[in-house]
């Protein structure tokens, strides 16, 4: 959790300690902690920090390596948004992004469950996305419906992610974007 | 110092690393991989439970015991104040009150013969918490339950392999609850599980444990897409968590029975002590009852408990006090209720001292720590 606001510096450190001034306790400030407030056991193991360290050292590297696979999948794949067959991620110029996945929207569902379909028969694994969640189970005893959010509905059905790691190679990418190109030709 | 002797030493089994690296190479870091359903099949058969899911602490497996038994706003839940704050926490968050009931003086367990009196319309689920991991009342408390119509959520936050009369503690209740934080005798830094006795239990706790989503099902092929269905959070650990719990988990016994042997180093050497009135220790009654995850020691006052951890600190000896009572914590007096004065819980509270107690420590190192309390009373 990033705490932006420093208002709610002292209350986040209690609500992750279970709701105690555990924090304040082991700085020395009290003598006992003891319950002030909501709050559950939401700290990580240590165990998990420093994997997660090894990571965070390494972010630089990853994320070049990430944006490099995104780029070559942005100009592979400009012929097919030429043709009307698909459209590529949109980043607004304001935006700088992570590369944390790369998705293509094709005209409808039935285009994308095809094309997931073709893809996995060339054991190249593309999957769909988020199921709107006013229209999941909750959303819907809720009294929410088809036809309340009509561009997160039709997005959600025409969205299909690439795979995306950081150890896929040029080679593997290539082949991707072929059986992509390959479909569309059929 | 070289000679301090600390509290707790965290255990390594010795294949933890190895395990860890078996989950980071299989590529199956994030939660329920193949070490969580390892860990999950191993607590089932230790302690024959039908089903037992590792959760990210015991907090939130208590978190999820709550949303489970469906408290909310208005209903009351009965606890001893003699606690850890997530126990009631965990309620309350869910808008129930915590009522606090007294415990014994002899096993600092919650009272059950003061549980009925505080049973109202209201009261919805017992929290029964096995101080020390010896085992409170349980039968009893199943009884009163059972005659009300309410829920037991059994913690069994330090009780991992102790019983009560031939079972575990924590498949008892219709549910409950284990940690495996650092400080236990079986642990993966942070870490926990939720044992589901009652069957009906079952689909849900695994559907709250996915962040309310259906996805254990999605992933057994038996629907196409998951989606939301209920309340729920991320409850579950990392596989990597996982990894070094189960390396853990293949020595329980071990580690148990190594601990048994220190406890019984304290209880023999102070054992003259109680007879002569001068402090009070640990009352276990019957075989493998305890885990001998804490050792403790009861003086006459607070003066003298501060004047004692102030005389071991002295001799490199670190003893630690315990829980505050829950009811005379800033949210214990605004939103709960105690269910009479509690004498016995604030007098343990403020006279209860904990030993220094852990796997790894030696005969010469429990023998100095006896030395020491010794020492203090000048006997």
């Amino acid at each position: 959790m990033i705490v932006n606001k420093p208002e709610f510096m002292q209350r986040a450190e209690i609500v992750r300690e279970r709701g105690t001034n555990r924090s304040q306790f082991f700085r020395g400030e009290v003598d006992a902690y003891t319950w002030m407030d909501v709050g559950s056991s939401y700290l990580m193991s240590d165990l998990l920090a420093a994997f997660l360290y090894a990571q965070l050292e390494n972010m630089g590297q990853i994320t070049r390596q990430r944006n490099e696979i995104w780029d070559f999948y942005q100009k592979a794949l400009i012929p097919l948004v030429n043709e009307g067959k698909l459209r590529l991620p949109y980043v607004p110029p304001c935006c700088e992004s992570n590369s944390h996945l790369f998705y293509i929207i094709l005209p409808d569902e039935e285009i994308r469950d095809g094309l997931m379909q073709y893809l996995k028969k060339e054991n190249i694994y593309a999957v769909f996305h988020y199921v709107p969640l006013h229209l999941s189970a909750v959303g819907r005893s809720m009294g929410y419906e088809e036809g309340q959010l009509p561009i997160t509905e039709s997005l959600s059905g025409r969205l299909l992610r690439l795979p995306f790691y950081y150890e896929l190679t040029r080679m593997e990418q290539e082949r991707i974007v072929d059986q992509i190109f390959k479909f569309f030709s059929r | 110092m070289s000679d301090q002797i600390s509290f707790n030493k965290p255990v390594i089994a010795g294949k933890e690393m190895y395990y860890m690296a078996q989950a980071i190479l299989g590529g199956h870091s994030a939660g329920d991989g193949p070490f969580t359903m390892k860990c999950q099949k191993c607590i089932e058969e230790l302690l024959h439970t039908p089903k037992a899911l590792l959760t990210q602490s015991y907090a939130s497996a208590l978190d999820m015991a709550a949303i489970l038994c469906e408290v909310g706003p208005g209903d009351e839940v009965i606890m001893p104040s003699f606690a850890f704050v997530s126990v009631a926490n965990s309620f309350y968050m869910r808008g129930a009150k915590p009522v606090f009931v007294d415990i014994r003086p002899d096993t600092l367990n919650i009272d059950e013969s003061k549980i009925e009196q505080a049973v109202t319309e209201r009261t919805r689920v017992i929290v029964t918490p096995h101080y020390a991991g010896i085992g409170c009342e349980i039968e009893t408390i199943m009884d009163i339950a059972g005659r009300n119509g309410i829920l037991v959520v059994e913690d069994a936050a330090n009780g991992f392999g102790s019983q009560y009369e031939g079972k575990y503690l924590g498949t008892i209740g219709d549910l409950g609850v284990i940690s495996f934080h650092e400080t236990n005798n079986i642990m993966c830094g942070e870490g926990g599980a939720l044992l589901i006795n009652n069957e009906r239990f079952c689909e849900k706790a695994e559907i709250i444990r996915e962040k309310g989503t259906n996805r254990s099902k999605f992933f057994r092929g038996e629907v196409d897409k998951y989606t939301w269905v209920e309340i729920g959070s991320s409850f579950l650990p990392s596989d990597l968590v996982a990894a070094f719990l189960y390396a853990q988990l293949e020595m329980a016994e071990q580690i148990i029975t190594t601990r048994s042997r220190v406890f019984n180093l304290y209880m023999e050497g102070l054992q003259d002590l109680e007879n002569k009135g001068v402090i009070r220790l640990p009352v276990v009654q019957g075989q493998g009852a305890c885990n001998c995850h804490i050792m403790y020691i009861i003086t006459h006052s607070l003066e003298e408990r501060t004047n004692l951890m102030a005389f071991l600190k002295d001799r490199g000896i670190n003893a630690v006090f315990h829980y505050i009572p829950l009811h005379t914590s800033p949210m214990g007096e605004k939103h709960c209720r105690a269910h009479g004065d509690l004498p016995h819980t604030v007098h343990t509270s403020a006279r209860l001292l904990r030993l220094p107690m852990y796997y790894e420590i030696q005969e010469p190192e429990v023998e100095q720590v006896v030395a020491g309390v010794r020492a203090f009373y000048q006997c």
